[in-house]
């Protein structure tokens, strides 16, 4: 996790009616806990991850049970979330906080279907938590992420020309994606995009099982100076956990440098 | 076969939560399992710990909120929770600056093998 982790305190103290969790997650285990009462939790204006998992501690049943709620884009918990002083032997005497995890699946041992772990290579664009909880009533909640910008010029290099290079880019959640390639290299790439949904097995040995991929654009050459366009359509596509982009060289030149190839993804919660 | 790793652990969740979810002991398994990291982390805690032990908090969430223990969602919830902790707790001891122990980590990997292995 991002670390030390803002706690409801430190808003409190300094008069803010609201705290905000916004961090890079640095593992699927990542959680985080709030220690003061919210009146609503809503999913951040930065957010990567679509949905997120409340557990609170039950203020309408038993007291030593705990229940939960996963948040959205498309449904904020707009009821007082309120932790407990109670201490609760069953938990290793942990004290009632709320508690927020990323419910969707985040695997960072993905390899692309075909990956070579010697030659290829790959790089992660490391998805974002933005969960934010008011302390007041608010007149309405408005949890629809803001449409996010990815911008690529440089690529990590494979071993050779041939080799694939590989970003992978947070799309949870989002209805549409629009991604523009110019290749700026002097010779041909041929590129390739994915949509990937994570399972939970690590793709390093056996690539095929970290991920259900489904294909969005063809692997094909762009040659110098070229540019190409894909748009991604949920209602078309489906929905993904993340983008598989492929880059790879065709000539020993590129291998120094891999690059310039400026690519511009746009992603957004509303749908075409 | 023992996991050797807590990532390996991690990984094996499902393959390893499905024969005790078919034999319909996954609840009493959990429950064990979730035991087992209570005496590993037997109080509140640092903030450091408890970005490990507060998985305990969702695991027994988890096995209180289902009702019927062949449940599919209940299979899947268990498995997410094994995972993420296993990869917690990983994460958690690996880097110069640990906010569990190396021996808390072993022994979260001993507990995942002692119970749901």
């Amino acid at each position: 996790v991002t670390y030390p982790q803002p706690t409801g305190a430190d808003s409190v103290s300094k008069f803010q009616d609201f705290y905000r969790l916004n961090t890079q997650i640095a593992s699927p285990g990542d959680i985080f806990e709030l220690d003061v009462t919210a009146s609503a939790v809503l999913i951040g204006p930065d957010s990567d991850f679509a949905q997120v998992r409340l557990t609170m501690w039950n203020a309408t049943g038993p007291v030593t049970r705990s229940t939960k709620a996963i948040v959205t884009p498309d449904r904020s918990f707009n009821a007082p979330v309120q932790p407990q002083s109670t201490i609760y032997p069953s938990s290793g005497q942990k004290k009632g906080r709320t508690l927020f995890s990323p419910h969707d699946l985040f695997n960072p041992y993905y390899r692309p279907l075909g990956y070579d772990d010697v030659h290829d290579r790959i790089r992660f664009f490391q998805p974002r938590i933005d969960l934010m909880a008011y302390y007041a009533p608010q007149p309405s909640l408005v949890a629809q992420r803001s449409d996010k910008r990815w911008t690529m010029q440089y690529y990590k290099q494979p071993a050779a020309a041939g080799d694939d290079s590989w970003v992978m880019v947070p799309y949870y959640g989002r209805k549409y994606g629009s991604i523009f390639f110019k290749n700026l290299t002097g010779h041909d790439v041929t590129l390739e995009v994915r949509g990937v949904n994570f399972t939970m097995q690590k793709g390093i040995v056996t690539p095929g099982l970290s991920a259900i991929e489904t294909a969005l654009s063809a692997s094909a050459v762009l040659a110098a100076n070229a540019v190409r366009s894909v748009v991604i359509d949920a209602s078309v596509n489906g929905m993904f956990d993340f983008l598989a982009i492929k880059y790879q060289p065709s000539h020993a030149d590129q291998i120094t440098t891999f690059g310039p190839i400026p690519t511009r993804i746009i992603t957004s919660d509303d749908a075409l | 076969m023992p996991a050797g790793s807590l990532q390996t652990a991690a990984e094996q969740a499902y393959a390893h939560l499905y024969p005790r979810w078919i034999a319909g002991t996954l609840d009493a398994d959990m429950t064990a399992f979730l035991d087992a990291l209570v005496a590993i982390f037997p109080l509140d805690g640092s903030p450091d710990q408890r970005t490990v032990s507060n998985w305990i908090v969702v695991g027994r969430n988890v096995v209180q909120e289902t009702t019927i223990v062949d449940d599919y969602e209940f299979f899947n919830d268990a498995v997410e929770m094994v995972y993420r902790v296993c990869l917690a707790a990983d994460d958690a001891s690996i880097h110069v600056i640990k906010r569990i122990t190396v021996p808390q980590a072993a022994a979260v990997l001993a507990a995942y093998n002692a119970t749901l292995d």
